[in-house]
């Protein structure tokens, strides 16, 4: 049986290599990507520096590596941003103020400094402090680096980045038949 | 964009749809049930109206099913002046549930927390709205042209008589009037009508069905599939899945499955409609006929009696749009609203004649309340498969089932509880790595591990049936009413101790075949979702031979108005443990010959 109007094997082609286009760049140019990312300078609802401050702790959350670019060049506390600035809700709002603030003083706390002050070996220590109890948090600032955390990776891995450089996701295309695996050719197979 | 162009129908503005009329048959509801007695009865040369709630999607506009998350300013989320209930909303607090969220525009059910949900956000009610009370409970309603069918999981099963006659099995209840040989040539016919993929496993308590293509399984399944087969003795099969995959060369409104996957995006949708839908699936084709008319943004809330002949003349209805009321009228009147808007209608629907609601003399009218009970759910990873090369897993719209093994006969009895569950899961990489937020860590680690396991993850969860029980009810609130000026249900409804026991089980199974398999366990989940969450309310008007214990008769037909049908899972007399949209059909397509034969004989 047949139905609609079939594409040709040729037409599929012609859209997987369209999405494939938009991935397929040499590691140099990646990595190239990855290192020119630079922070966000104007938030839509934070301030640049609250905007800064959570910039810096998503590429710590998801750095760039050989592979692909980080959060920073995924924009990723852009994206929270914006979600902020058309969020009705204050409460949620002034979370996002608070958890940012928290992070900027533990980095006091802990090294003299706010986060944008401290060492590239700090900001490492800094992210063991608060990440340290992360399935079962403690204190507010762990608390914090939760809510950040599965903020930035929503964003990342729904970003440009995150689906094909990153993860290489191949689907989202017209196939004339997916493959899988076939059952009845494997040990415990097709029941007749 | 979609690349396959396929033709739709464009329905007329409401208010020019005639209801001057008399009809030969009127349906309310244009879901599952809905569009196939819409379907049926056209096809036997009767003249039909169909009142819908909801408007006509432009599915191919709305939902977009190729569009990438990026290319959506929210990632497929929802605007911030909608809430979207989640299951500690659930639990927390007591319906109506939108009375706690006064500041946001639109509260809505949990069916829109998934990854895509502004591309469906119309196709659900708000809560706002569309208020309900009693006990805790999660009602999805989706009020446009299709319904549900729209969004659907796509999970298609038969019942057998395991089911049908379970009562006589485990001495629980009632069995229904009906055995698998009345309903199995219709599941043959929607199977040819509407496409079914999936494998033949000759299993008594799960019927196969007339098959397409059938979707592969992962890497992660086929290895389970003869782990467990080994092991356990337990079936590992494709989902099988209400999906044309060889196309329907008489339906011009479908394509065939063209594998783009991320079929779990969007709340479900298919805008080349490879998975069934009942517009195209269903109305449009009937609409072809020429005996068909549809009246959308229509809300029923009574059917209008003759209290001299007993007999139904019609329906009563809100316009959506404007509030103004009309009526319709038919010489037979078929509810198909979903199983507790139908038996909301009929409880509204009380007289002098029918002082606790029509149909109910039997006073089992909103009772018997049934469902699927989930929420246990183990997530893990196949370690085989972590850093494996990238190839495409995602492009299927299902992945695996686990068909019941429990109660089925003595080595499978078990002590603690009766009936049984099936197991439906999937693996492989899918569009979003779900353990990126499931894993713990940082920085170089953490990153590489969610690239590594995005191709490992495997999850699982149950579905189990829920006992029908007489005090598991809805009925009318005196006090509250819906936008439209409608009294709402009242739910008094909770699991019991077979579903608890039963839960615990699903767990104990689960990390059973994850075990066997080999598979690393990440998570698991032991609790029931709130009451509701499966979206598979059935019962409350229920189907027998006896008049003073059920509500129709084996043909969905009242027993105490001969020409008033209710096709729904409301005439369900159990849930089993399938997902009910393909008996749903099947029974709604047999009822709907039966009325028509009927009609032409003048016993109507």
């Amino acid at each position: 049986m047949s139905g609609g109007e079939p594409i040709t094997r040729r037409q599929a082609l012609v859209v997987a290599a369209g999405a494939a286009a938009t991935t397929a760049l040499p590691d140099n140019v990646l990595a190239q990507a990855a290192k020119t990312g630079v922070a966000p300078t104007t938030g839509k609802f934070l301030t640049s520096r609250e905007l800064a401050i959570l910039d810096e702790v998503a590429e710590l959350i998801i750095p760039a590596d050989a592979q692909s670019g980080g959060a920073r060049v995924a924009k990723c506390a852009e994206y929270i941003d914006a979600r902020l600035a058309e969020s009705i809700d204050p409460d949620w709002r002034q979370s996002w103020k608070d958890d940012i603030a928290e992070i900027d003083e533990i980095s006091v706390a802990m090294f003299g400094r706010p986060l944008l002050q401290a060492s590239p070996a700090e900001r490492q220590k800094l992210m063991e402090r608060i990440s340290r109890n992360e399935k079962n948090p403690k204190d507010n600032v762990e608390h914090s680096f939760v809510t950040i955390k599965w903020w930035v990776a929503e964003a990342y891995y729904t970003s440009k980045i995150g689906i094909h450089d990153e993860l290489q996701y191949q689907g989202n295309v017209y196939l004339d038949e997916f493959i899988g695996t076939d059952v009845s050719a494997l040990p415990g197979g097709q029941r007749k | 964009m979609a690349l396959i162009s396929l033709p739709t129908v464009t329905l007329p503005e409401p208010a020019t749809v005639s209801l001057a009329k008399v009809y030969d048959v009127l349906i309310v509801g244009s879901g599952a049930a809905g569009g196939m007695a819409a379907h049926a009865l056209t096809a036997q040369g009767l003249d039909v109206l169909l009142l819908e709630a909801g408007r006509q999607v432009d599915f191919e506009a709305e939902v977009r099913s190729l569009e990438w998350p990026y290319d959506h300013p929210r990632r497929g989320k929802l605007g911030p002046d909608t809430y979207v209930l989640n299951e500690t909303d659930y639990k927390r607090l007591k319906p109506p549930y939108a009375q706690s969220f006064g500041r946001y525009t639109n509260v809505m059910s949990w069916q829109q927390l998934g990854e895509g949900p502004d591309y469906t956000k119309q196709f659900f009610v708000n809560e706002k709205e569309h208020p309900y009370t009693g006990t805790n409970f999660s009602w999805v309603r989706s009020r446009v042209l299709g319904g549900k069918t729209n969004v659907w999981g796509r999970l298609s099963l038969r019942l057998s008589d395991y089911d049908f006659k379970a009562a006589s099995r485990d001495g629980y209840g009632v069995d229904w009037p009906i055995s698998y040989a009345d309903v199995a040539p219709y599941y043959d016919k929607v199977d040819r009508l509407l496409g079914i993929s999936g494998v033949t496993e000759n299993l008594p308590w799960l019927p196969d069905s007339i098959y397409q293509r059938s979707m592969r399984l992962n890497a992660a399944e086929v290895h389970m599939r003869g782990r467990l087969s080994e092991k356990n003795g337990w079936v590992v099969t494709p989902f099988r899945l209400g999906v044309t995959t060889e196309g329907l060369a008489h339906n011009k409104y479908r394509s065939r499955c063209y594998g783009r996957g991320a079929c779990f995006r969007r709340v479900g949708g298919c805008d080349i409609h490879a998975a069934f839908d009942s517009p195209t699936g269903l109305i449009y084709p009937a609409w072809d006929t020429g005996r068909l008319t549809v009246r959308t943004n229509a809300t029923v809330h009574q059917v209008l009696m003759d209290a001299n002949t007993g007999k139904a003349t019609g329906v009563a209805f809100v316009d959506t749009t404007s509030k103004k009321s009309y009526e319709a009228r038919a010489k037979v009147v078929v509810l198909a609203a979903s199983t507790l808007e139908s038996t909301r209608i009929l409880l509204l629907s009380k007289s002098r004649q029918h002082p606790n609601g029509l149909g109910n003399s039997s006073g089992h009218l909103g009772r018997n309340l049934c469902e699927h009970v989930l929420g246990p759910r183990v997530h893990g990873i196949c370690k085989d498969r972590v850093g494996a090369a990238r190839s495409n897993e995602d492009g299927r719209p299902g992945g695996f089932y686990i068909p019941r093994f429990r109660n089925l006969d003595a080595k499978s009895k078990e002590k603690d509880f009766i009936r049984g569950y099936g197991l439906e899961g999937s693996s492989g990489q899918e569009m979003f790595p779900e353990d990126a937020l499931k894993l713990t860590g940082y920085g170089q680690a953490y990153k590489k591990k969610v690239r590594g396991h995005a191709g490992a993850f495997i999850y699982m969860y149950g579905l189990g049936e829920v006992l029908p029980r007489y005090e598991s009810r809805v009925e009318i609130d005196p006090q509250v009413k819906d936008a439209f000026g409608i009294p709402v249900l009242r739910f008094s409804y909770r699991y019991g101790d077979n579903e608890k026991k039963m839960c615990a089980d699903m767990v104990t199974s689960m990390q059973e075949a994850f075990d066997a398999s080999g598979f690393e366990i990440t998570r698991v989940d032991r609790d029931p979702l709130v009451e509701g969450s499966s979206v598979h309310e059935l019962g409350t008007a229920r189907m027998g031979s006896d008049p003073k214990t059920s509500v129709l008769n084996p043909f969905q037909q009242a027993h105490d108005v001969k020409n008033l049908f209710v096709v729904d899972g409301a005439g369900f007399v159990s849930a089993a443990c399938q997902n009910p949209t393909w008996t749903i059909m099947a029974l709604a397509w047999r009822s709907c010959d039966y009325l028509a034969g009927e009609l032409k004989r003048g016993n109507i």
